[in-house]
C-alpha cells in the first residue's frame, strides 16, 4: 500500500480511526498544557518570592480589557459547541452560522488585545529602561505578561486558521465524510485555547486590585 | 448532511447553561477580586478559574461523556503539571528565608545552603 492511499475516506469514517483521531487530539492538547505549564510555574514561583511587586504591577493590567476578552472568549467557545451540537443533529445551518459567529468572537478578541496593547505601550508597561516602576520584579511581572498572553494570541491566530478552515468546509454543497470529525477536533483545540484564557485572566488582571 | 432542522431547542440546551454559570463565575470574579481577603483573593480567583477550565472540558469539549482514554490522555498532561509543580515548590519552600529572603550581599546568592546546614 502506497503512503498517499493510506488515509481514504473509508479509513475516517472507520470508529477505530474516529477515536485515534480524538485521541490524538487530547494527546497534543496535554502537550500544549505543559507548554503553557511551565510558564505558569515561573509566574507562580516568581510571584511567591515578589508577593508585593507582583500586586503592584498587576493594577496596570487593564481590568476591563481582561474582563471583555474573557467573556468574548467564554462566547466563542458556546458558539463552537453549538456548532458540533448541530453537526450532530445535522442542522448545517446552524453549523455555519455558529461557526461564523466563533470567528466573529475570535477576532473580536483580538482587537480588544490589541487595543490593550497599544495602551499598555503608551504607558511604557514593557520591560526595560522605560518602565515605569522601580521595582525589578514588576518588570518581571510584565515580562511574563508579555509572553503569556501573546503566546495565547498566537494561538488564537492559528485557532482562527483552523475554524476557518472549517467553515470554508462547512459551505460546500457536499459535505465529506469526515466532516464531523474534523468539526470536532477543531473545537477541542478552539476550547483549550479558552481554558488557558481563563487561567490566564486571575493571574493578570485581578491581581493587587484589592490593595 | 442535510439543511435546515426544526428541534434547535435541543442543541442550546447543554451549551446554554453551561455558558450561563460561565458568565456568572466571571461576575463572581472580577467582583471578589476588589474585596480586601488579602491571600484569598489569589486563592478564589485562581479557584474560580479552574472551575471555568473543568466546565469547559466537561461540557463543551465532551469529557463527560468521552472514553476513558481520552480521560488518561487529558489528565496524563495534568499529572506532569502537578509533578513539575510538587518538585520546583517541594525544592523551593525548603530553602531558608524562602518567603521573606534576606538581603544578600553583592557577590553572593541566596541559593546556596548556610555554612552550618551543610557541616553541622
Amino acid at each position: 500500500m502506497s503512503g498517499a492511499s493510506f488515509i481514504t475516506k473509508e479509513s475516517w469514517s472507520d470508529p477505530e480511526q474516529e477515536f485515534r483521531a480524538s485521541f490524538g487530539m487530547w494527546v497534543f492538547l496535554s502537550t500544549e498544557l505543559l507548554f503553557f505549564g511551565g510558564l505558569f510555574l515561573a509566574y507562580a514561583e516568581l510571584r511567591s518570592q515578589n508577593y508585593e511587586a507582583f500586586a503592584e504591577a498587576g493594577k496596570h493590567a487593564s481590568f476591563f480589557y481582561g474582563t471583555l476578552n474573557t467573556f468574548i472568549l467564554m462566547t466563542s467557545s458556546f458558539a463552537i459547541a453549538i456548532a458540533v451540537g448541530a453537526q450532530e443533529r445535522t442542522d448545517i445551518k446552524l453549523v455555519r452560522f455558529a461557526l461564523v459567529a466563533t470567528l466573529v468572537f475570535g477576532f473580536g478578541f483580538l482587537i480588544v488585545k490589541g487595543l490593550e496593547y497599544h495602551e499598555d505601550i503608551e504607558e511604557h508597561l514593557i520591560p526595560g529602561a522605560e518602565f515605569p516602576s522601580g521595582m525589578p520584579a514588576a518588570q518581571m511581572f510584565f515580562a511574563l505578561y508579555w509572553v503569556m498572553t501573546g503566546l495565547h494570541a498566537l494561538h488564537l491566530t492559528v485557532g482562527l486558521g483552523v475554524v476557518g478552515r472549517v467553515w470554508l468546509i462547512a459551505r460546500r454543497a457536499e459535505l465529506p465524510e469526515n466532516f464531523h470529525r474534523t468539526l470536532e477536533v477543531s473545537a477541542l483545540y478552539w476550547h483549550l485555547i479558552d481554558v488557558i484564557w481563563v487561567m490566564l485572566y486571575p493571574i493578570f488582571y485581578l491581581v493587587g486590585r484589592s490593595t | 448532511m442535510s439543511g435546515g432542522h426544526p428541534d434547535r431547542r435541543w442543541i442550546w440546551k447543554s451549551p446554554f447553561p453551561v455558558w450561563l454559570a460561565l458568565c456568572v463565575l466571571l461576575g463572581a470574579t472580577g467582583t471578589i477580586a476588589w474585596l480586601p481577603l488579602g491571600i484569598g483573593n489569589m486563592l478564589v480567583s485562581t479557584a474560580i478559574g479552574m472551575i471555568k477550565a473543568i466546565l469547559i472540558a466537561l461540557f463543551f469539549m465532551h469529557l463527560v461523556r468521552a472514553k476513558g482514554t481520552l480521560w488518561l490522555a487529558g489528565l496524563a498532561g495534568l499529572l506532569f503539571l502537578f509533578t513539575m509543580f510538587l518538585l520546583t515548590f517541594g525544592d523551593y519552600t525548603t530553602r531558608p528565608n524562602w518567603w521573606h529572603p534576606a538581603p544578600v550581599p553583592p557577590g553572593q546568592s541566596n541559593l546556596e545552603f548556610p555554612e552550618h546546614a551543610l557541616h553541622p
